[in-house]
């Protein structure tokens, strides 16, 4: 049964919010070329509530201290300045050849 | 050998009651005979201002002795010299001015002292949402006979100070049986870096009518300044009426706030009471819920976040007269810096008020160690058959959530910020209007930002 939403979980007004499935841009350090950079990485959203939104990438991703996040997974405010609408369709990667 | 020990003194400062003189204002009869001529008032009501100055001449300022100012200090009360004066013409912060409770064009009406009473849209049809003057020309048997009957003109010495002097007032009057579909709002205006300002709040609802009214209390923080507001706020709800009151004060960080609040409920009445209270150098506030009527409801729920060295304590009482009422009520707040807030609650169940229900909680998160919270459950029960429960807590902020955030890429602050939205979200899920969320919600941003 989907759960009710309460009154101060609705979305406010004028804040863009993401849902689950939704491919987004989430500004944050990860590997390019071999070296650690902090810059925009598309992933998809795989969790999402009026005020948080989990996004799973496909490539490693860093905590600003340097700690890898073992399951690729960032957690980013909903209508925060380091998360938008993916601008590029989905990035496949290379499927890994079979034996 | 002897073993080694080590000795440490440990001294304990007692605190410092005696009570320290609070300065008097240096208002005369003259002031309360003048207030009433300038606005052209009838003989009972110069008389019941008469009465009022009688009373508060009669009382003592509140020290640190009095066991409801027992934890907050007037001794730096800036009364000797205050004067009551207009209120400075700076335009009305625009945020104020957003509707809170519903669509834009609701009725609107602006007090600043010392200026004449801005009102905007249009109340239902019916519904009379008024100032000072216009109460007393055209409704003043209705004044007459409300005024002064739920918050008394001897309450304490700020009740009688305002009562006797105040010129800034909102009337409030929804007729029996009218359900009013427009919110009402007002908002009390008063930036000044100095002075003394009075008001009055009297909301009146008919047999089986409902309201939904908000109300403003703000002014910008003036640095140097140092200013004063005493106010009443009167509610009285006939037999099944339905109030949702929502009270917000944002006063600058240089005003001493104290105010005496009251409803009175009739039967099957109910009052959804809504405060946020965020700013004031300095605010004691009385509310008190009367379930006069048997199965009245009250419901207050209360949000202040307190920083620098602010002071603010909530004096509550809910008031069980008459059997099967039901009061419930929820007061959640946060502090910052050196900042204090002291709650004080009180259930009184009076003989015979059989089958009531009543529950009082308090919770504070404390996010300096400098700050401070004072919490005071009480009970004083004289019937049998009643359920009554209360509940206080003062804490910080769990290294665990933080941690836990922070090891999903979140900053230190967003994190700490995220878990102060999460302890406020049981008192934020009580109001029903998005756009009094969405304000409390940028108060704390705001307290939150500075507190970096």
């Amino acid at each position: 049964m989907k759960k009710p939403i309460t009154p101060s979980q609705a979305p406010a007004a004028g804040v863009r919010r993401v849902a689950v499935g939704e491919l987004v841009d989430v500004l944050c350090d990860h590997n390019e070329d071999g070296e650690r950079v902090r810059g925009w990485l598309q992933g998809v959203v795989v969790q999402a509530n009026y005020k948080l939104v989990a996004v799973q990438f496909l490539e490693d991703v860093y905590l600003t201290d340097g700690w890898m996040v073992p399951d690729r997974i960032l957690f980013c405010q909903q209508g925060a300045d380091n998360i938008r609408p993916s601008t590029r369709r989905r990035v496949r990667r290379a499927r890994a050849r079979r034996r | 050998m002897e073993p080694r020990t080590s000795s440490r003194t440990v001294t304990r400062k007692p605190r410092d009651l005696r009570p320290r003189g609070v300065p008097e204002f240096a208002f005369t009869e003259a002031d309360v005979r003048q207030v009433s001529s300038t606005l052209g008032e009838p003989a009972w009501l110069l008389e019941r201002r008469l009465a009022a100055w009688t009373r508060y001449r009669a009382t003592p300022m509140p020290t640190l002795k009095d066991e409801a100012w027992r934890r907050t200090d007037l001794s730096g009360f800036p009364a000797s010299g205050a004067a009551r004066r207009p209120a400075e013409d700076l335009p009305v912060d625009r945020e104020l001015l957003q509707p809170l409770t519903g669509q834009p064009g609701s009725a609107l009406m602006v007090l600043r002292p010392g200026f004449a009473p801005q009102k905007d849209g249009a109340a239902d049809q019916g519904v009379l949402l008024l100032d000072w003057a216009t109460a007393v020309r055209d409704h003043p048997d209705w004044l007459r006979e409300h005024l002064g009957s739920v918050v008394s003109d001897g309450e304490g010495k700020f009740a009688s100070l305002a009562a006797a002097l105040a010129e800034d007032a909102v009337v409030v009057y929804v007729p029996p049986g009218i359900e009013a579909s427009q919110p009402l709002h007002s908002i009390l205006w008063a930036p000044a870096r100095q002075g003394v300002h009075l008001s009055r709040v009297l909301v009146v609802l008919g047999r089986g009518s409902s309201l939904t009214y908000v109300h403003e209390a703000a002014s910008p923080t003036e640095a140097a300044g140092q200013a004063i507001h005493a106010g009443i706020v009167e509610i009285k709800l006939d037999e099944g009426a339905r109030l949702t009151f929502v009270e917000l004060q944002s006063w600058g960080e240089h005003v001493w706030n104290i105010t005496h609040e009251r409803a009175r409920l009739g039967r099957d009445a109910a009052l959804n009471w809504i405060f946020g209270a965020v700013g004031s150098h300095l605010t004691k506030n009385f509310t008190e819920i009367d379930l006069a009527g048997q199965g009245g409801e009250g419901r207050m729920s209360g949000f202040y976040f307190a920083d620098g060295d602010q002071h603010l304590d909530h004096d509550t009482q809910q008031n069980h007269l008459a059997p099967n009422g039901t009061s419930d009520l929820l007061f959640k707040g946060a502090l910052l810096d050196r900042s204090r807030s002291v709650w004080q609650g009180m259930i009184y169940v009076a003989p015979g008020a059989q089958k009531t229900d009543g529950y009082q909680a308090n919770r504070n998160l404390v996010l300096s160690p400098h700050a401070r919270a004072d919490s005071i459950p009480g009970l004083e029960i004289l019937a049998d058959d009643v359920r009554c429960t209360h509940g206080a807590t003062v804490g910080q902020l769990e290294a665990e959530p933080i941690f836990y955030l922070m090891s999903r890429g979140l900053p230190r602050r967003e994190a700490e910020r995220l878990v102060v939205d999460g302890f406020f979200a049981p008192v934020l899920e009580r109001v029903p209007f998005e756009g009094v969320r969405e304000r409390f919600a940028r108060m704390i941003d705001m307290k939150m930002s500075r507190g970096q």
